[in-house]
């Protein structure tokens, strides 16, 4: 070793560990979203403890609120009963519509199938560094979790798609992260935008003419499935604010319509955008 | 060899920490980064390469639970563990209050590290959790001077009881 490094020991470590980690993040740079293998190696080390503190939290929670304070059970109760027994309703009148135009084993068949596309996961952990780009979730490859795959929450709204996938969990790029892009439009009209996310809990819809007049503040924002990832349907948002720009576009900022404060529940279809089209 | 055991058992536990205070709240990590207690605590106790290297294991650790570049808090970190072990040893910061202000001095310093490295490559408007971010340095090092008072007089204690 040259007689100056042996001299500044200490300060050649610290040079040496920066150095490390600048060919780290240099090393990223042409992946793109892509994670790399050493932060997938982390990630499929913690999820597993990410997921039992997650259960553990949550499971003492269940039991206080199950065996000790049951305020509202009642009435949460005859909410459930209520809802259930229309959404059985709804299901046996959907049923016989379907029959109209297919065979009862066809039918129960696509029934079926339906019920196995969903991959029901719950979030186990949140993004550090900005709680509106990403989630943890507890299922991963083990259970038929690929990349791509699109996140909906409870009421069936649009959350994101998975980006990373591990043995035992996955990530999901939320739609309010910066670098999220859905091809989107209005379900009253179909002017077509690119809605990404603003990392604060809002969206934006780009691309959208100023000349365009058929837009209006309340309007619902759905998919449109051009984007080949996210199918078309699906209920993103609802536009709370349109500014012309002195630019060719619209700013138009979309409130999303999923909040994960509410439930740690979330369904991920188990169909990629290559199966779907 | 004991070392570097405890130290891996040190950070697995704030790692624990780390998601069960996530769990609590959402906003609790920005308030207090566990992380940083153990690069202080290891750095004033063993000095600036080992703070070093735990600043680097913290900061990794801490950058796989996020979206994006990896390695963003492990310089800060590393910084963080090298600087407060240089000069922990150069000044005296045994008497409490001079110990926060110094972990502060630190923590800000970090901060600044993170908030530079974070907007030069990632280059995104940053979060700051409705302004929760900036007071992180001032709740994280009471927290890490208590915790080394802790230690401390649990050894002193411990010491005295073996003679």
């Amino acid at each position: 070793m040259p007689s100056f490094l042996k001299k500044k020991k200490n300060l050649t470590i610290l040079l040496s560990l920066v150095l490390i980690q600048m060919i780290l993040i240099s090393i990223q740079a042409p992946l793109g979203e892509e994670e790399s293998f050493f932060k997938k190696m982390l990630l499929s080390v913690f999820i597993p403890v990410q997921d039992g503190v997650a259960y553990f939290f949550h499971g003492s929670n269940k039991f206080w609120r199950n065996y000790f304070f049951l305020h509202g059970i009642q009435v949460k109760n005859n909410l459930l009963q209520e809802k259930y027994f229309l959404l059985k309703h709804e299901n046996e009148l959907l049923r016989k519509a379907l029959k109209k135009y297919q065979a009862e084993k066809e039918v129960e068949d696509i029934f079926k199938q339906a019920h196995k596309k969903i991959i029901a996961a719950r979030i186990i952990g949140l993004d550090a560094r900005n709680i509106f780009k990403s989630i943890n979730i507890n299922k991963g490859s083990a259970d038929g979790v690929k990349k791509d795959m699109v996140v909906l929450d409870l009421n069936s709204n649009l959350v994101g798609r998975i980006i990373t996938v591990t043995l035992r969990g996955a990530r999901i790029q939320l739609l309010t992260d910066n670098d999220a892009g859905v091809s989107v439009s209005s379900e009253e009209n179909k002017s077509i935008g690119v809605l990404s996310g603003s990392g604060s809990g809002l969206c934006q819809v780009n691309y959208i003419l100023n000349t365009d007049k058929n837009l209006d503040i309340g309007n619902i924002i759905i998919t449109t499935g051009y984007d080949e990832i996210y199918p078309p349907g699906i209920r993103v948002g609802e536009i709370i604010s349109i500014e012309n720009l002195p630019s060719l576009f619209k700013m138009i900022i979309v409130k999303p319509y999923f909040n994960l404060s509410h439930s740690k529940r979330l369904a991920v279809i188990g169909v990629t955008a290559a199966e779907f089209y | 060899m004991r070392d570097y055991l405890f130290s891996g058992l040190v950070i697995f536990i704030a790692v624990v920490l780390y998601l069960f205070f996530q769990n609590v709240s959402f906003w609790f990590p920005f308030l207090l980064n566990v992380f940083s207690i153990v690069v202080i605590y290891f750095a004033v106790e063993k000095g600036e390469v080992f703070g070093a290297f735990t600043g680097m294991a913290c900061g990794l650790i801490q950058d796989s639970f996020c979206l994006g570049v990896f390695g963003v808090a492990g310089i800060a970190k590393t910084l963080l563990g090298y600087f407060t072990g240089l000069i922990s040893k150069k000044i005296n910061i045994i008497p409490f209050s001079r110990n926060v202000l110094f972990n502060i001095i630190m923590l800000i310093f970090e901060l600044l590290v993170w908030v530079f490295i974070y907007t030069l490559i990632i280059g995104e408007k940053l979060y700051t959790a409705n302004g929760l971010l900036f007071l992180q340095p001032f709740c994280t090092a009471l927290v890490a001077s208590f915790t080394i008072v802790l230690v401390r007089k649990v050894r002193e204690r411990k010491s005295k009881y073996i003679r």
